[in-house]
């Protein structure tokens, strides 16, 4: 085992090295799940404020059927 | 170009249809979810095996020793630094020319995730330049031409969030993106065009690759890995972009009270 993680003398280089990539492929995997999460509440905080200024009434795109969004 | 739906029946309601009534984007948000769950257990799968193959299983190389064993994430993840531009500029393409909704989103997911690739194959570069070439980092063409599309990817991403207006955002760094294309060959080229101390690619070669096989399995099983991950990262990121471009549509306020 301690073989193993002496690599034959390169365990800085090799283990830092899967150790970047590793860390951020997971950091690049879980981060898009937290900033979904907080974008819902941002949202929804919104939606919650728009409801109590008395309605819908910012001008959006709200039929969400466009030709674009068709044809996309 | 005229419409390319209407010709479609109004009736009945096909599935076709459904998704004409909530959009693309809407359905995509949806299965994104699905597909990245299964990719990203895929891509674990798949890194667990690869990493233990290219750790422990497969042999020293008789020049570099034990060194060469970066190559299991460095190769993999310079590969997918490239492919992540393409998957991007096409994206980018795809909301430039046909208005794709989809295709903006896209090309902004894919950024992030190949700017990680970039940065990932620059540093376990660096590690293995060391003890091979006696140098972290040498001026060299792969080196740079590498580094440039770190820049690059940086440089959508700053474009694309930099404008306040979003499609016209989109637009401008859907142009740097295709301009950018023109890297990726030099990438490739780079070890035949110019001498340099990269080293040309072992594998992909037509004919047999200069590697034994020991050290190519698990070489790649990393590559389809990486391959996975990305996919995985790209769909859980456009589903963050998705929400952003279409906070004002039914669908993403159904979603909220819902």
């Amino acid at each position: 085992m301690a073989e193993f993680l002496h690599m034959g003398g390169y365990a800085w280089y090799v283990w830092s090295s899967y150790g970047v990539v590793t860390g951020l492929l997971v950091y690049h995997y879980v981060s898009p799940l937290c900033k979904r999460r907080a974008l819902l509440r941002e949202l929804s905080a919104e939606a919650a404020a728009r409801r109590d200024n008395g309605g819908d009434d910012d001008g959006g795109d709200d039929d969400g059927n466009t030709k674009t969004a068709a044809r996309a | 170009m005229s419409a390319p739906h209407s010709s479609q029946p109004k009736r009945p309601v096909s599935e076709r249809t459904r998704r004409h009534q909530f959009g693309a984007p809407a359905h995509c948000y949806q299965f994104a979810a699905q597909w990245a769950k299964w990719f990203g257990g895929g891509a674990l799968l798949l890194f667990l095996v690869g990493a233990y193959g290219g750790l422990a299983v497969a042999p020293a190389d008789y020049q570099m020793g034990h060194s060469y064993r970066i190559l299991y994430v460095h190769a993999p993840a310079a590969w997918m630094s490239m492919f992540a531009y393409a998957v991007m500029a096409a994206g980018a393409a795809g909301g430039l020319i046909w208005h794709l909704k989809l295709g903006d989103a896209l090309a902004r997911a894919c950024a992030p995730v190949g700017a990680a690739f970039t940065v990932g194959a620059l540093v376990s570069g660096a590690l293995w330049g060391k003890p091979t070439w006696g140098a972290y980092w040498v001026w060299d063409a792969r080196l740079t031409s590498e580094l440039v599309l770190l820049f690059l990817f940086f440089g959508y991403s700053a474009l694309a969030n930099a404008i306040e207006e979003r499609r016209t955002a989109s637009s401008a760094a859907a142009i740097l993106a295709l301009a950018g294309l023109v890297n990726l060959p030099i990438i490739h080229y780079s070890v035949e065009w110019w001498n340099t101390l990269h080293q040309p690619a072992s594998v992909g070669k037509f004919g047999k690759p200069d590697i034994a096989i020991q050290m190519l399995i698990p070489l790649l099983i990393m590559f389809a890995a990486f391959k996975l991950y990305f996919f995985a990262a790209v769909l859980n990121r456009m589903r963050c972009e998705l929400l952003i471009s279409e906070r004002r549509t039914k669908w993403v306020r159904a979603l909220l009270h819902g």
